[in-house]
This record gives C-alpha cells, structure tokens and sequence, in this order.
C-alpha cells in the first residue's frame, strides 16, 4: 500500500486550497482524490461572477476562480486521481478508493484532509405533499444542467427556498428564457445574499413570497402546477392561504449539508449545528491527523473563504506531518449563545500563538446589535453590527494572548432584533 | 430623497444609504454612506442615474468534454441592454482549443464591452 504525506479527499475549491497550502509548508508527497473527471468542483458550474475578491482581488467567474488554483497546483509536485471514488477512511488514515484503471485500492495517509464539500437537501427532506412527476430538481443539479450540459430544464418555473443558488438559478433561467413565476421562503427573510436578491429576483421582478412554502405538487409525467400557502408562526401552512401556479418545473433550494458520509465511517465526531465535523483551531478533528475545511466542515457563502480555510488545513496537516504541531493536551471549549447557529473552532489548544479566527452565524436577523466574546467572565472582545444576517458568516480574529486559558463563548450585548 | 439599497458589487453585499435630489428629471447624487469600499459610491451613483450590469451566461462548444463554455463579459452593460447583448451573445458558437481570457466577440452592440471566455476548454 502506497504511503503519502497527505492524502487530500477532493478536488473542490477546499481540496485544491488545501493541497496547494500543505505544498507551501514543506510537503512534497500530496495525493488529491477527486470523484469527477476534472479539478475544481461545483465552482465549474457557478458561471456567475463574484468570486475571487478576497483571494485574488478581482472578480471572477466561477470556473476562472477555479482555474487560477488548478494552475497554482500544475506548478507543485502534487499529485490527482480523478474519476475515483473514496469509499471508507479509518481511524488510523487508510483510504480505500476505486477507479476503472486501479478497480479497489487503498493507500495511507501520514495525515488526511477532508474536502468533500456539501449536498443539497433533496425534496424528500421536507416531504412534500403531492405526486411525483418530472420537472421536481433540486437548483444546483438544474445548474448543472443548463451550464454544463446545456439541457432546457423547463419553460415556466416555480423555485421553493431564497437560498443563493436558487436566486442565481432563477436569474439565469431568466436570461435562458424560461418564465421564472416566483420564489416561496418558508422564513419570514430571504436566506441568500441581500445582493443576490436585488440582481436576481428584483431586477426581473421576479416575486418573492415570504412565509410560504410549496404545500402540493400536481402532475403526472411533468409536473402541471404547485400550491403555496401561507405559513403561520410555527412554520405550519394556514389552510385557506392557497395560491396555485401552473408550471412545469419545481425547483428546491432548500439547504445545503456537509457531505460527512466518509468523516463518520472514519469515526470523527460531528457537531449537530453544523452538520460537520468538531474541529480545534488547527481544523483538526477528533481524529488526530485528519482535517476538515470548506463546505463538508460548515456550510460557507463565499468561495474565498472555503480557499482559505483549505490553506489553513493545508498548512495544519504539514505542520502535524512534520512534527511541528503544538502540543494539544491542553484546551479550552468555544461555545456559543441561543442566537446563534453555530461558532467554530469549537476547541482550542491552549499551546502555540497563532490567533484564532473565530466564525459564526445568527440564527435570525439582527440590527444594531453588540456581539461580545467572553473568556470565562471576562469581556474580551466587543463588536458592534449593524446588521447581523443568517445567510453571512461573520468573521472575527483574536490574538492568542487575549484568549486566555478559560471557556470562551460568544454572545448578544444587546438587541433589538428587526 | 433618502433610501436604502444593497450594495450588488460584491458578496459583501453592504448595505448602502443613498441620499439623492431630483431637479427637472435628472437625478444628483448628495450622499453615500455605509459602504465598505469606493466601489459602493460608483454602484450607487450608477444604481440612481443609469443601472449598470453585470452578465454571465454559456455558449455552444464542440470538441470539448462539456457542451457548452462559461463567457463573461469584459465590463458592465447599460441595464436595459441585457436581454439585446444576450441575443448577440447567443449567435456564436466556438470550437476547441479555447483560452480563459480568449475575446470572442468584440464591441458588442457598440458599448465598448467584449465577450470572454472564462475558462479555457482545449
């Protein structure tokens, strides 16, 4: 069984991230396994423009995005398998994959890094009522679809969920020429980017029902229509409220999870909030040497920070490789408030000074609201916010020093919430 | 007049107070605040007196793995002039090998803007 330094499990905007910052920190022997037939993951599909801010300075499409990575990793020694599937990961870093030309193999990593990114909530995970005809598809399998293989999904669309890819979708539906009718949001605020909303829904005045969710599904072979209704405060449609649309398409943008099949045969523990794996600030799992980064770790919203939390992990798994990592016997808990969704790392090891770059999420809107960071009783950092949005993760780096060496939590000073 | 408009030039997605005047039909601009850069002044200048536009879409390629290749356009369209640059834009095909960055198409519709591809299909 061949033994590598790393072994990086996919091609995405993490994978090549993390590949290319292990490469940086002094390992030679990095191996990326990708299941499709070419790098760069769903960025290939994502032919929007936007990316690319942060890490190169420009605003790019997606596939450029990807493009200027694929050839940052031509120029190292960094070696790929496409079209080959991870089937199981263990505790003690052995990889087991297939592929036409090797069938079954298996082959150790000294340190493993996790970059299988996410997968979207399907129809069945909010069951909804009706029959089940063709034209139900979920926005990033349409993006597929229509960017990549160049099919016409449909003529007349109805898009449930006011996630980013379903407003990007419905804007280049638009553009395609299909007759986008409208976009039902179960919550009482979009859940994609607030500029997302004004250049995808509001510049073709495209309708945005929210407090609706889809609540029948009619249609034999196609789908003919889709029913919405009202939702009352407990989520739950209000009888009465009915409005029916004659489409042929449905498409869901209903939530997106971290692809955690492999992490959990390996073993790794998994936080409920993020549906990804626990990780200290190094972005180690609870298995020592295995890594997580990107979308398969928390669910991001911009590519140039999946890019550079790879780089982290990258430079996290060179640094464990090569016996330079600090001494993890001694660390303190991250935990969160009610108002919040999530905030990671959710450990820290007390050793080394890198600081710490904490992220997080509000559960709902907020406006006008001070965000404190406590190390036990002590205030140790106070961020005022004008507003505080579930669909835009917050950013915030402390010094090592300040950290101290007692629980930290973040919570809400003060709200008044919109 | 005073409103509030999310900033579209990046995912930053700030969210931006414009205070502007109308005289005789034409629209001046007196404040911008709440922007996180000097990008946020020019999208809001433009947003209130001419809405410009950003458009990606795909076009037909043979000899590729993939059917169709990713363009971009160089620069922003006039808002009103989307649907015309599309129709322009839909006319061409191309055929491998394709450069990221390639032009191919020139001036569209005389607005100074070219159309890019923005990945390379060899």
């Amino acid at each position: 069984m061949r033994e590598h330094e790393l072994i990086v499990i996919g091609g995405g905007s993490a994978g090549l991230a993390a590949a290319i910052g292990a490469h940086k920190n002094g390992l030679k022997d990095i191996l990326i396994i990708e299941r499709a037939d070419e790098l760069g993951g769903i960025l290939l599909q994502c032919i929007h423009n936007g990316f690319g801010l942060h890490a190169f300075g420009e605003e790019l499409a997606g596939p450029t995005y990807a493009e200027r990575w694929i050839y940052k990793l031509a120029e190292t020694s960094i070696q790929v398998k496409l079209n080959t599937s991870v089937i199981s990961i263990t505790k003690d870093h052995i990889v087991s994959y297939s592929s036409k030309e090797e069938g079954y193999a298996k082959a150790k990593g000294k340190s493993i890094i996790l970059a299988m990114g996410c997968r979207e909530r399907p129809r069945g995970a909010i069951a909804i009522p009706g029959y089940r005809p063709a034209g139900v598809l979920t926005a990033g399998t349409a993006q597929e679809y229509v960017n990549i293989k160049g099919y016409s999904i449909g003529k007349k669309i109805f898009i449930l969920g006011s996630g980013d890819i379903g407003l990007i979708m419905a804007r280049r539906l638009t553009l395609e020429g299909a007759e986008v009718v409208g976009v039902a949001e179960i919550m009482p605020y979009s859940n994609g980017l607030p500029r997302n909303v004004k250049q995808c829904l509001d510049d073709y005045d495209i309708p945005l029902y929210l407090n609706h969710t889809v609540t029948f599904i009619d249609g034999h072979d196609r789908v003919s229509s889709i029913t919405i209704s009202k939702v009352d405060d407990n989520l739950m449609p209000i009888s009465g409220t009915e409005k029916t649309f004659e489409v042929d398409t449905l498409l869901l943008s209903i939530g997106l999870i971290p692809e955690n099949d492999l992490s959990e045969i390996a073993g790794i523990k998994l936080s409920p909030a993020t549906k990804g794996a626990f990780v200290n600030n190094e972005l180690e799992t609870s298995v020592p040497g295995i890594f997580s980064c990107g979308n398969v770790l928390h669910v991001h919203d911009l590519v140039d920070y999946v890019s550079k939390e790879g780089e982290s992990a990258g430079e996290s798994a060179a640094n464990f490789v090569l016996g330079k990592s600090n001494d993890k016997s001694e660390s303190i808990d991250v935990e969160c408030s009610s108002d919040f969704g999530y905030i990671l790392p959710s450990k820290i090891n007390i050793l080394g000074d890198s600081p710490v770059e904490f992220m997080y999420r509000i559960k709902k809107p907020m406006r006008d609201v001070t965000i404190g960071i406590y190390s036990g009783d002590n205030l140790i950092r106070k961020t005022k916010k004008k507003t505080l949005l579930p669909s835009i993760m917050e950013k915030v780096l402390i010094e090592k020093a300040k950290l101290g060496e007692s629980d930290i939590r973040i919570a809400i000073i003060k709200e008044e919430s919109i | 007049m005073k409103i509030e408009m999310p900033c579209i030039v990046c995912p930053n997605s700030c969210n931006l107070e414009v205070e502007y005047e109308e005289e005789n039909g034409q629209k001046k601009i007196v404040s911008v605040s709440g922007h996180l850069c000097d990008r946020g002044i020019t999208y809001a200048t433009d947003e209130i007196t001419h809405p410009m536009r950003m458009i990606t879409t795909t076009i037909k390629i043979t000899g590729a793995h993939i059917a169709r290749l990713p363009v971009i356009l160089s620069d922003e369209i006039p808002k009103e002039l989307i649907f015309n640059v599309l129709t322009e834009i839909k006319k061409i095909k191309v055929k491998t090998p394709v450069n990221e960055g390639d032009i191919l198409l020139e001036n569209i519709l005389g607005t100074g803007v070219n159309l890019l591809a923005s990945r390379s299909l060899l």
